[in-house]
């Protein structure tokens, strides 16, 4: 069921806004434990928000989301709710503020579920690197749901909520989503606000969304986007509307195929359905245009320098003073700090702090974050003149599918990120949907790129496409009452 | 381009930097995947940059906001999330 439709529901009391939070509490009672999707689940406030929120329909001044069940990554900053980050070194930090995009989220009425399990700090795409423990993939409990927002992506895709608000810094709304069977959007860089995100790599990332299907995206994109003076990133070249082109031609629309993905590791089950997916638009009539991004064979090694130098940078602040984890064993003010953050950062994260410092280090500067950059700069070009001719590209969201828990190997990881990290290099929108399945019953992803602040019509792309692909469901779907 | 190589010295070198402290077990550890995510990272050499103007950024700065006072936050609000405080301070070792 679509959230607008979700909110005709609710407004002309066919449901309960309590008995729809009620119904996602005990969704997460019954799977959660397994899954381990979240990290806190916040029952209490949550009925109590849903009594407010059935309170202002009743009054007749619902708002676009009073009384949906909502989870948070646990990265973005939640007033009075603990915010991890997934981190032993945040583990018990309760922020005495609300994000820009929290605050907006509940003054349109939403009602918050919980905090969801991630990768820690957000590095990583596996969703197996968290304090917390290890979450699972609702489609196979042995496989990964991939990662970073891995337990937004979960939340949702086993119907413990109606969406979720994740941070994609180079895929890790679309990956998860592409693994879990979901839909994830990465908005514009400076589309909506980053202030109360908690930093990992500050010129990369992005709040997105994970939802059910590309209108709901849009629908909470529609909420939270916007310049914000707390954010001088934030622009205020955008306007809202994300849902208007829904339903609209997209035959005159162009779209362009990247003719390197076919030779970088694409896994056979993926690329038959990402070609499957390329007939249908052509079976409609929608030109398909072959392009090239000469220079994405560097978008991985480009992400990993930016992205670590940028975590040295923004994680160098755990000292363990003003906040978070603090040792109890030091003689001066290094052995504190140096203690502090060995016995509370996962390895993932020293790994990445020390390859950051390793780049910005005064004889490396030059030869790799420099030139990390000029790469940067190098594939934003050739996105740009892609643009100047072509609405929307089409790429596999990864290469493959999720991997079995226990078989990941790192490295090879890192290489999935090929495809997405290029939109938070260079800053475009995308979003990622479901286009097939694999042997084993997994979801297979397929992305839509598109120009800057164009949000609307990859989102009418991407929603044409969801209405003749038919998505199975995973044994974790509500089938009762008005959810059926 | 051969695998690129990280020493006992630099590895100590970077774990200063980052505020890290590693046995010289973790470090053997640490210093092998470094090395292989090196080699991932070594492909920017690869990359022709004769060709490319610049390395700037795509990031577009809005006016920063006008300079004025807000209330803040109280102290007891912020200390609350602090492991130690005396007499309504964060508590720090001695540094000098």
């Amino acid at each position: 069921m679509r959230l607008k439709e979700l909110r005709n529901l609710l407004d002309n009391k066919k449901i309960g806004a309590v008995e729809l939070v009620k119904e996602h509490l005990n969704q997460i009672e019954k799977y959660d434990k397994n899954l381990n999707s979240f990290i806190t689940i916040c029952a209490d406030e949550a009925i109590a928000n849903a009594k407010i929120a059935q309170s202002a329909i009743d009054n007749g001044k619902s708002k676009l989301l009073t009384g949906f069940p909502i989870s948070i990554k646990d990265n973005i900053i939640t007033k009075d709710i603990k915010t991890t980050c997934a981190s032993k070194m945040l583990s018990d930090f309760v922020p005495p503020y609300n994000a820009t995009v929290i605050q907006k989220i509940i003054e349109s009425g939403a009602v918050i579920i919980g905090k969801t399990n991630m990768d820690e700090f957000a590095m990583g795409s596996t969703t197996q690197t968290s304090y917390f423990g290890n979450v699972k993939n609702p489609y196979n409990t042995d496989y990964i749901p991939g990662g970073s927002s891995g337990g937004s992506a979960v939340s949702v895709s086993a119907d413990m909520c109606v969406a979720s608000l994740g941070s994609d810094t180079g895929g890790s709304v679309r990956q998860p989503s592409s693994l879990c069977g979901v839909t994830g959007l990465k908005p514009t860089y400076g589309a909506v606000s980053r202030y109360g995100l908690v930093a990992f790599a500050s010129s990369l990332e992005q709040i997105g969304i994970i939802a059910k299907c590309a209108e709901d995206t849009a629908y909470i994109l529609d909420v939270i986007y916007g310049f914000d003076e707390k954010d001088t990133t934030t622009s205020k070249s955008h306007f809202g509307g994300y849902t208007s082109l829904i339903g609209s031609d997209i035959k005159p629309l162009k779209i362009g195929v990247p003719k390197e993905i076919y030779t970088h590791n694409l896994d056979n089950e993926v690329k038959e359905a990402f070609v499957k997916s390329i007939e249908y638009f052509k079976s409609i009539g929608t030109e398909i245009v072959d392009v090239s991004i000469p220079s994405v064979e560097y978008a991985v090694s480009a992400y990993y320098l930016i992205s670590s130098a940028e975590a040295a940078s923004n994680l160098s602040r755990y000292d363990g003073i003003k906040y978070g984890y603090r040792s109890n064993e030091y003689a001066d003010y290094n052995t504190l700090v140096k203690k502090t953050r060995n016995d509370s950062f996962g390895d993932e994260v020293k790994r990445r702090i020390m390859l950051g410092n390793y780049a910005l280090s005064a004889e490396n500067y030059e030869n790799y974050y420099k030139r990390a950059m000029t790469v940067r700069k190098q594939l934003t070009s050739e996105i740009e003149y892609i643009f100047a001719n072509t609405d929307v590209i089409l790429t596999p969201t990864i290469p493959n599918t999720a991997y079995k828990i226990g078989e990941v190997d790192i490295y090879k990881i890192y290489n999935d990120d090929m495809y997405t990290s290029l939109a938070n290099l260079t800053g475009y929108p995308s979003i990622s949907t479901t286009c097939g399945y694999d042997k084993n019953g997994l979801p297979i992803g397929i992305s839509f790129m598109g120009r800057k602040f164009d949000e609307k019509t990859i989102v009418a792309v991407c929603d044409d496409f969801e209405n003749t692909f038919e998505r199975r469901g995973n044994d974790y779907e509500i089938h009762s009452g008005n959810r059926a | 381009m051969s695998k690129t190589k990280i020493d006992l010295e630099t590895a100590e070198h970077l774990a200063d930097l980052s505020m890290l402290e590693f046995s010289p077990d973790e470090f053997d550890k640490i210093i092998n995947v470094m090395e292989n995510m090196i080699d991932i990272m070594n492909k920017v050499h690869d990359f022709d940059s004769s060709k490319t103007q610049s390395n700037q950024s795509f990031i577009e700065y809005t006016d920063l906001r006008t300079d004025m006072n807000y209330n803040s936050y109280q102290n007891e609000e912020i200390l609350k999330n602090a492991d130690v405080t005396e007499n309504g301070c964060f508590v720090s070792p001695k540094t000098i």
